[in-house]
């Protein structure tokens, strides 16, 4: 391997999607879940993905590890892990990226774990499926992974059940189990909505410090910005199953384009509130992704609404660095976002959005 | 804790054979309410010609020498409940096994006259009411007890004893001195009445002498019923009831030097209820010999090239009997009206598929007693409605005051014994036939009831079997008014003083010619009476595979050639295997 | 523990409230006069069988109070002892009918339940994880035939097809022969009971197993990149398992009342054809002791099914 490219795999994405598509069929139609995304995560770097409930997170993270379910799907655009095109691979090919290559941390520890084995062997199973440990070796690294997830009495940890933990414990033992490999790219999928907010910033803590020691890279999915802020190299935000905005995080929160991004930062719940209240404070439904809107999906909620966006579906525009992508007519800061902002001042309509930042 | 009475666990499953299965005792084979042997009719205008007591149920070549050894398989239609013939109702099935682990007194020759089997000889009196039997001499049982006067003695009273099996003893011996020993081997029988014919009763049940021994342990031990002790060709080696019974050889029998040696091994006797199965398992190779009444198989026995089968029609006829002490079939009237009424030949046609004989009367026109003059009246309706109208003109009420005709129609039941598909299509097919002139109620009861309301005269129409003895004058138990009573074996109930002399007269023939003659009257009242409708005649059929040889050559110690086998009753003494 | 004494406590008092509507309805349905004495049951006008009838009565206890009767069986009862059938002999006992009989019927139960477990099992699994496939659309409409079938239907296509035209097995079941072949020859009686048991198994746990594959910790486990077997029978198998081995207690029932049709077909003398025979007989005694043997047996299954869920399941073990 010459230098040249040693150089491009530095900068080569660990992971990319072209145009994914993915959409289901059900009875009411064609719903396109995830509807054109292009993202790329490099080695190292953790990637946000927020969004409203249903704009096709869960979906997206899904599409690129291949755990989409079999029936009833349609599947368009390129999954690459390392350079090689992953979006075609059958399951059993997809055996060996699993656990060794990516891993994947659910929302819900109560259900992702499984309530009838043993938390030890749930750990040892993928180390011994994955890197051929004899069961003593798997249950010893187990223990030291418990250890390093900072659950206390790692040892008889590996004894008990599920049950017999509490939230926060248990997603720490999902953390280890997803680390167990040694994976490249990890995928957390709201890890810790579910859990007490005082646990939420530990365990964002541990996942962050877990990828800075392993050199991961991170997919972190979650509807609360004010997480990403925090431990994310870039965010993109999602809409209808489209990415609407994809920015580093400075950037975006330090010039957010899109009016959808604006609403979203305007009503970010804060750690030491409810961790349910979600982002309930945007007026308006999300869109109907089998029918969805013609024009700007985001047009029948957004305040700066005009024609064009009714009838017309804005493309991706770059802003001012060529990282720094938003589709909408009138972002931030034009002139006809200005003047809709005036008047809604006037009326009286407009929240402050930067108060509550 | 022995409580007198009959209770057949096993063999009530063949309908009928509670009561009557019982009365082989007198050598009368008979059957019960007809609902499977409906079916059971004798071989039909194709069928192989039905011989006297059974057709040679094999066909070895003569010069096939016999060879020992082997196990023969054999198919039964029931088990029984026990074999201890003074008290177990023994139908054709037990027969089939008591026969192999008892020895008869006497037995039925091809001729149909009794010979002499375990008994040496027997002279009448002059006045044919003493005989003097005497008995082998060297006998002993399988229990090594010596066979002797008052082992038949013993026998003969416990049988009497019976308050069932005893029905149809006790009218035909005084009450005591019946048998009298004169010596260790031999005795006088005292009967009643005179017969020339007294040997036949002790040719079944009542001929099979069972060891004294056994017999007294029996009344300690319920249990030893299962394992039967005689002086037969074979013995009794293992039971399981429902299953398989097996009996092995008895290498110390005594007829080996008189009549012959005995070949097989072991006997297993596996009782099959379901037809079906049992030709299932011929043909399977898991039976040897089979026996069964149910019609629908003869045509593929016949079929399968390995086996042979021989049907006999002589024995039991199908009849609807009538209960003549009740109105309102006291009336002679309604009997035949009912008769009139019954479609015969569409019952034949429905119900036998083309296999066996309609009956006109008891015997069957190859019987010598054959009487050509009685015909079964039946399919003319218009005839029934003529006498109905007559009858129910004369507004009858029973004793208790209960008019017997509705809207000019007989009210009258018919009853059977069910669950049964079958018994059900046939109570609907005589409905068919009797509504016109009859408003039948239909009583399906249970097989229990069924019996018991028969035997004790509740009721007024039944489907039943009956009247195959193999002497014609030992059917007399069903015919004579003395049978009538709290348990009547004269079913019908009909008493008719002429019938009675009639019937002492056959049994004291001038000649020969005679006794055909006075049989052939006999049928002639019992038609006369309309006590029954007689049907079809019920025909068995013994099926073996060409492996067993042998059944036919049976001999009695005289050297009388025997039958080889009696309305389905098997014998196997000189059955033998080939490989 | 207290869960467990409660639970056993109830089913002391369902089977006293099974044998007391047993008990009750036997004497109101049928009269046993008939099948001790036969005929001279109702033979009333004649001094002997008078006699008899009356001393008939003494021996059997028919002349007392039905609930004096009802205690003097129960108290016989627990102390194992079953009474003698309704028969003149007052032969064999109950426990000799029963004792004889019952093992064979148990190896046939026994056998089916064994039969349907494992074939519904993996049946189930290849199902659910092609659920909607052509070839579990094929599984579930031969399932659907199977539970349809009667057994009696069953019974005879097995043996026209093993016995008579295959000639692998034979027709009847022997009760003298060695063990090994009355185990053979127990195999299509097996089948016959077992099939549709089978069948109604796999529907169920199918159901169950693919509900079950459809949770978070299914996925979980697919990201752990083990093998679809492995998902399928360590981590989907065993949370599946509750509804299956409820239904798999409960089926004992359905398997004792198919044995009836298999023991009769395949000429098994085992306690269900002597059940029926019984009924048909009025032979309370025995009738009763069966009823109570299968009531108890069905009892303590559904008491171990309920010990099982705990076995499965940790979250039960408290
Ligand atoms: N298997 C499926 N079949 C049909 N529709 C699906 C399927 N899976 C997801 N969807 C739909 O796709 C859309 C996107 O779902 P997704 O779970 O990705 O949303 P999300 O952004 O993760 O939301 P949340 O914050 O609630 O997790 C939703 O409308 C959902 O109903
Ligand atoms: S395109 Fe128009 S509707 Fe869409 S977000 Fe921009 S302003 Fe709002
Ligand atoms: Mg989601």
């Amino acid at each position: 391997m010459n230098q040249s490219e040693m150089v491009r795999s530095e900068h080569e994405p660990l992971v990319e999607t072209i145009d994914v598509k993915t959409h289901f069929k059900t009875a009411r139609g064609i719903a396109r879940a995830v509807d054109g995304v292009s993202i790329q995560i490099r080695r190292g770097q953790s990637l946000g993905v927020v969004g409203e409930s249903g704009s096709g997170k869960t979906v997206l993270s899904r599409s690129i590890m291949g755990l989409l379910p079999r029936n009833g799907v349609i599947r368009e655009g390129s999954v690459r892990y390392q350079g090689q095109e992953i979006g075609n691979r059958s399951d059993k090919e997809m055996q060996s990226i699993w656990g060794r290559e990516m891993a994947m941390i659910f929302q819900d520890p109560m259900t992702s774990l499984n309530p009838v084995m043993k938390v030890g062997k749930q750990i040892a199973e993928s180390l011994r499926k994955n890197l051929g440990m004899s069961a003593t070796e798997a249950l010893a690294v187990a223990e030291k992974l418990l250890h390093d997830v900072r659950i206390p009495e790692p040892a008889r940890r590996l004894n008990q059940y599920p049950h017999e933990l509490s939230g926060g414990m248990r997603q720490r033992v999902m953390i280890a189990i997803a680390m167990a490999c040694g994976p490249n790219m990890l995928f957390a999928d709201e890890p810790t909505t579910a859990l007490d907010v005082t646990v939420q910033a530990q365990i964002l803590e541990l996942l962050s410090e877990q990828k800075r020691e392993r050199n991961m890279s991170l997919l972190l999915v979650t509807h609360n910005l004010g997480v990403v802020a925090g431990y994310t190299d870039e965010i993109a935000v999602m809409y209808g199953g489209k990415v609407v905005e994809k920015a580093p995080t400075k950037t975006l929160f330090a010039n957010t384009k899109m009016p959808y991004t604006e609403a979203l930062l305007s009503s970010i719940p804060r750690l030491d509130q409810p961790s349910h209240s979600r982002l309930s404070t945007i007026p308006g439904r999300p869109p109907d992704i089998v029918h969805p809107p013609k024009g700007c999906r985001f047009a029948p909620r957004c305040a700066y609404v005009r024609d064009l966006c009714l009838n017309e579906e804005p493309e991706l525009q770059q802003a001012d660095s060529p990282d720094h992508t938003y589709r909408c007519f009138y972002p931030v800061g034009s002139p006809e976002y200005l003047e809709r902002r005036v008047e809604l001042t006037r009326k009286g309509e407009l929240v402050e959005s930067e108060g509550s930042n | 804790m022995k409580i007198y009475g009959q209770s057949s666990r096993r063999t009530r499953r063949i309908l009928g054979a509670t009561v009557v299965g019982l009365l082989s005792v007198v050598a009368v084979a008979c059957g019960g309410d007809d609902s499977s042997s409906s079916n059971s009719t004798p071989a039909g205008t194709e069928a192989p010609a039905p011989t006297d007591s059974g057709a040679p149920a094999t066909d070895a070549p003569a010069e096939e020498t016999p060879v020992a050894g082997g196990t023969l398989r054999v198919g039964l239609e029931a088990d029984v409940d026990g074999l201890n013939p003074t008290a177990s109702a023994l139908a054709v099935a037990g027969l089939t096994m008591a026969s192999a682990v008892f020895d008869p007194l006497f037995t039925f020759d091809v001729d149909g006259n009794a010979v002499p089997y375990l008994a040496e000889s027997i002279e009448p009196s002059a006045d044919f009411m003493v005989w003097t039997m005497k008995l082998r001499a060297g006998v002993v049982f399988h229990d090594g007890t010596p066979l002797t006067t008052d082992a038949v003695i013993k026998q003969f009273e416990i049988t009497r004893a019976d308050p069932l099996v005893g029905l149809a003893v006790r009218p035909y011996y005084p009450e005591t001195g019946a048998v009298v020993k004169i010596d260790d081997l031999t005795m006088e029988f005292h009967p009643l009445e005179a017969s020339q014919f007294f040997p036949t009763a002790l040719t079944a049940q009542l001929g099979y002498i069972a060891s004294p021994t056994w017999l007294d342990a029996l009344a300690a031990d319920p249990t030893l019923e299962q394992k039967p002790v005689g002086t037969g060709p074979f013995q009794f080696d293992s039971r399981t009831e429902d299953s398989v019974t097996k009996f092995v050889r008895n290498d110390n029998w005594w007829g080996t030097d008189i009549i012959g040696p005995t070949y097989l091994d072991a006997i297993e006797f596996y009782p099959v209820t379901d037809p079906d199965t049992r030709t299932e398992m011929i043909q399977n190779d898991e039976l040897d010999i089979l026996h069964t009444t149910d019609t629908n198989q003869f045509q593929t026995y016949r079929d399968d090239p390995t086996l042979t089968t021989s049907i006999d029609d002589n024995g039991e006829e199908y009849f609807l009997m009538i209960n003549t002490a009740k109105a309102p079939f006291d009336d002679v009237r309604v009997r035949k009206a009912l008769a009139l009424a019954t479609d015969r030949q569409g019952y034949y046609d429905l119900f036998n598929t083309g296999e066996g004989r309609m009956a006109d009367q008891m015997f069957t026109p190859d019987s010598p007693y054959y009487n050509p003059d009685v015909k079964q009246e039946g399919n003319d309706p218009e005839a029934a409605a003529a006498l109905v109208a007559e009858y129910c003109g004369e507004n009858p009420v029973d004793d208790a005051g209960v008019a017997q005709c509705t809207d000019g129609k007989v009210n009258m039941e018919y009853q059977w014994s069910g669950p049964s598909v079958l018994a059900t299509r046939i109570a609907d097919f005589y409905n068919e036939n009797w509504k016109a002139s009859f408003n039948v109620t239909f009583d399906e009861k249970s097989q229990a009831d069924n019996i018991q309301e028969a035997a004790l005269g509740i009721y007024n129409v039944v489907g039943w079997r009956q009247f195959g003895a193999e002497n014609p004058g030992d059917d007399r138990v069903w015919l004579e008014c003395r049978n009538i009573g709290g348990i009547s074996l004269n079913w019908p109930r009909y008493c008719d003083d002429a019938r009675d002399a009639l019937i002492k007269e056959i049994a004291n023939p001038a000649s020969p010619e005679e006794r055909v003659g006075l049989i052939q009257e006999l049928v002639q009242n019992l038609h006369d009476s309309y006590a029954y409708i007689f049907m079809t005649h019920s025909s068995w059929a013994v099926v073996n595979t060409d492996k067993v040889h042998g059944n036919c050559d049976r001999k009695s110690p005289d050297g009388n050639a025997l039958v080889c086998s009696i309305n389905g009753r098997m014998f196997f003494q000189s059955t033998w295997l080939s490989s | 523990m207290r869960y467990y004494v409660q639970r056993v406590a109830l089913a002391i008092l369902l089977l006293l409230a099974v044998s007391m509507l047993t008990f009750g309805a036997l004497n109101i349905l049928g009269d046993p006069l008939f099948n001790i004495l036969g005929p001279v049951a109702g033979d009333v006008n004649n001094p002997d069988s008078i006699k008899m009838i009356a001393l008939a009565k003494k021996e059997f206890n028919l002349d007392r109070a039905l609930p004096v009767r009802y205690f003097i069986w129960l108290s016989h009862f627990v102390r194992g002892d079953f009474g003698v059938t309704f028969s003149s002999t007052g032969q064999p006992p109950v426990s000799g009918v029963i004792s004889e009989r019952l093992p064979r019927t148990i190896s046939l139960v026994f056998l089916a339940q064994m039969f349907a477990i494992f074939v519904s099992i993996p049946w189930a699994i290849i199902a659910a994880a092609r659920a909607g496939k052509v070839s579990d659309r094929i599984s579930t409409i031969n399932a659907f035939f199977l539970v349809a079938m009667p057994n009696f239907a069953i019974a005879v296509i097995l043996k026209f097809v093993f016995s008579l035209k295959l000639g692998w097995t034979p027709i009847t079941y022997v009760a003298d022969d060695p063990l090994s072949s009355r185990l053979f020859q127990l195999l299509l009686p097996a089948l016959t009971i077992g099939l549709p048991v089978a069948a109604v198994y796999q529907r169920l746990l199918r159901t169950d197993l693919i509900t079950t594959l459809q949770q978070d910790f299914i996925l979980l486990a697919r990201t752990k990149g083990l093998s679809k077997t492995r998902i399928l029978f360590v981590h989907a198998l065993r949370p599946s398992l509750f509804s299956f081995i409820t239904v798999v207690g409960l089926n004992t029932g359905a398997l004792i009342g198919g044995s009836i049709v298999a023991e009769t077909v395949f000429r098994i003398p085992g306690i269900g054809s002597t059940l029926v025979e019984s009924i048909f007989r009025n032979d309370f005694p025995v009738v009763l002791a069966i009823v109570m043997i299968v009531a108890s047996a069905f009892v303590v299954i559904n008491l171990l099914v309920d010990f099982a869920y705990t076995l499965i399941d940790p979250r039960v073990r408290r």
